[in-house]
């Protein structure tokens, strides 16, 4: 299953930290990170590996069979020798620095090529501002991923958990993939309706319908075809703190959709400065064009990246900071290099390359 | 027109020339020293036109590790121009285009 190439990537640094350890894995390179968070003074968080990227290592050992971690004393280094990923049934403890939406995010990938389906229960926080929303990822990650791979996963939020407190249930399921088909995401569409779920927990049912009356007041600008759900959450499926926020998806007539989302949090406890952020980000990310949002950008590249030997092509629009280092990440990992043709009048990028013919050679046996 | 054709042709290439070396560094293939200049040229115009203002070094954050657009360029709420220029590019109008034919 795993590449044949046994050479040791080296990186220094936290940047892109996740998408490195599951490059690791899927092209079973072992990987070296030194010099993580070194310079205190500048961080003023304390040296070496946070909580939640232990957490997320923990987690990358958990689905894969025989993996190596070792961390330094002062948690500047790691160095993990990937195994085989083999997948399961499992509980994981999300610490409540992260939501668990950076932990689903990237454990899709692999999730797709392990040896077994994949069931996992996280616990912790399910909305917050540094990654995506689990609602954002029910309405476009599970799509898109569907349309990509072909495969059946799901993601069923049981209880909800806002931070700081977080309390949240979700449970995760993933089939595994034989191979992912050639891609092509090149038409981006318009616009065609745009819809959302408004969330509350543990605050007055009303915080929700000020949230959707003031999303509508700036989307419906746009277009009449705007449908926000509302989603409270009392005391018994709230989770540990109280909380709100809204996720917003863009559906263009390509069926290529675009989710944007924001939650409160110690600079924002007014729904209407929350709503605002929600359609502000909504509205940048379709101005940016492209078949894919920015959030998704990474997961898209890497599936073609790992697809079958065929031509992968997807318009994208502005490149994120992250996407740009997972195109050397991916190159240094894997030799593959993507052809990029951007295209002045539409204001967006066309990424297309040449799969690796990655399979997964425990479904081809089975 | 031919020449026309023939700058626009150039363009591009320095465009594409831009961007993939920005991405791959010394990747892209030049055999002209003056398309190599101008590639530069471009490249500058390029991180203002293809990335998104925490592309630099400077403003990505390792820590939080984002892949999330959170810096906002235009204000939504006010600017009137920019949303009706939006509107008019990347939204359905008119009775044509319907979502609902294939529901």
């Amino acid at each position: 299953m795993n590449s044949s190439k046994s050479q040791t990537v080296r990186f220094a640094g936290t940047k892109n930290l996740r998408s490195r350890l599951i490059l690791s894995v899927l092209a079973g390179r072992t990987i070296v990170i030194e010099d993580i968070r070194v310079n205190e003074s500048l961080d003023g968080g304390g040296i070496g590996l946070k909580d939640y990227e232990v957490s997320f290592l923990r987690l990358v050992d958990k689905l894969t069979n025989g993996s190596k971690v070792k961390i330094n004393e002062t948690g500047t280094s790691i160095r993990l020798v990937p195994g085989v990923p083999v997948g399961g049934e499992f509980e994981h403890e999300c610490p409540v620095g992260r939501p668990i939406g950076y932990f689903v995010e990237w454990i899709l990938p692999l999730a797709l090529f392990c040896k077994n389906t994949v069931l996992i229960k996280f616990r912790g926080v399910t909305n917050s501002e540094s990654a995506l929303a689990i609602d954002s990822i029910q309405s476009t990650t599970i799509p898109l991923l569907r349309r990509v791979a072909g495969i059946n996963l799901s993601v069923k939020l049981v209880k909800r958990g806002a931070e700081p407190g977080g309390g949240g249930l979700i449970i995760f399921t993933c089939q595994n993939a034989k191979s992912i088909p050639p891609l092509e995401l090149t038409d981006a569409g318009v616009v065609k309706r745009i819809r959302g779920v408004a969330y509350s927990t543990r605050v007055a049912p009303s915080y929700t319908n000020r949230l959707v009356g003031a999303a509508r007041g700036v989307l419906n600008r746009f277009t009449p075809d705007v449908y926000i759900y509302t989603d409270h959450h009392a005391k018994r499926t709230g989770g540990e703190s109280p909380g709100f926020g809204l996720s917003l998806l863009a559906e263009s007539t390509t069926h290529c959709l675009t989710v944007a989302d924001a939650s409160s949090g110690p600079d924002a406890n007014d729904p209407e400065k929350v709503a605002l952020d929600a359609c502000s980000r909504l509205l940048e990310e379709i101005d940016a064009g492209g078949c894919v949002d920015s959030n998704h950008q990474g997961l898209v590249i890497l599936m073609m990246a790992f697809g079958q030997e065929d031509v992968h092509s997807v318009r994208l629009g502005r490149l994120s900071g992250f996407t740009v280092q997972l195109l050397r990440d991916l190159r240094d990992f894997m030799g593959v290099e993507f052809k990029v043709a951007p295209e002045r009048d539409e204001s967006s990028v066309v990424l297309s390359c040449i799969g690796l013919g990655f399979s997964n050679y425990s479904k081809k046996l089975s | 027109w031919k020449e026309l054709q023939l700058n626009r042709a150039k363009r591009k290439q320095w465009t594409q020339l831009g961007l993939a070396r920005y991405i791959y560094g010394s990747a892209a293939t030049a055999d002209d020293e003056q398309v190599e200049e101008n590639a530069e040229e471009e490249n500058e115009e390029d991180e203002g036109d293809f990335f998104t203002k925490k592309s630099t070094d400077a403003e990505v954050d390792d820590d939080r590790d984002l892949s999330r657009v959170l810096i906002l360029a235009t204000n939504w709420s006010r600017d009137e121009d920019a949303c009706s220029e939006l509107k008019q590019r990347r939204f359905a109008t008119g009775s044509g285009i319907d979502g609902d034919e294939d529901e």
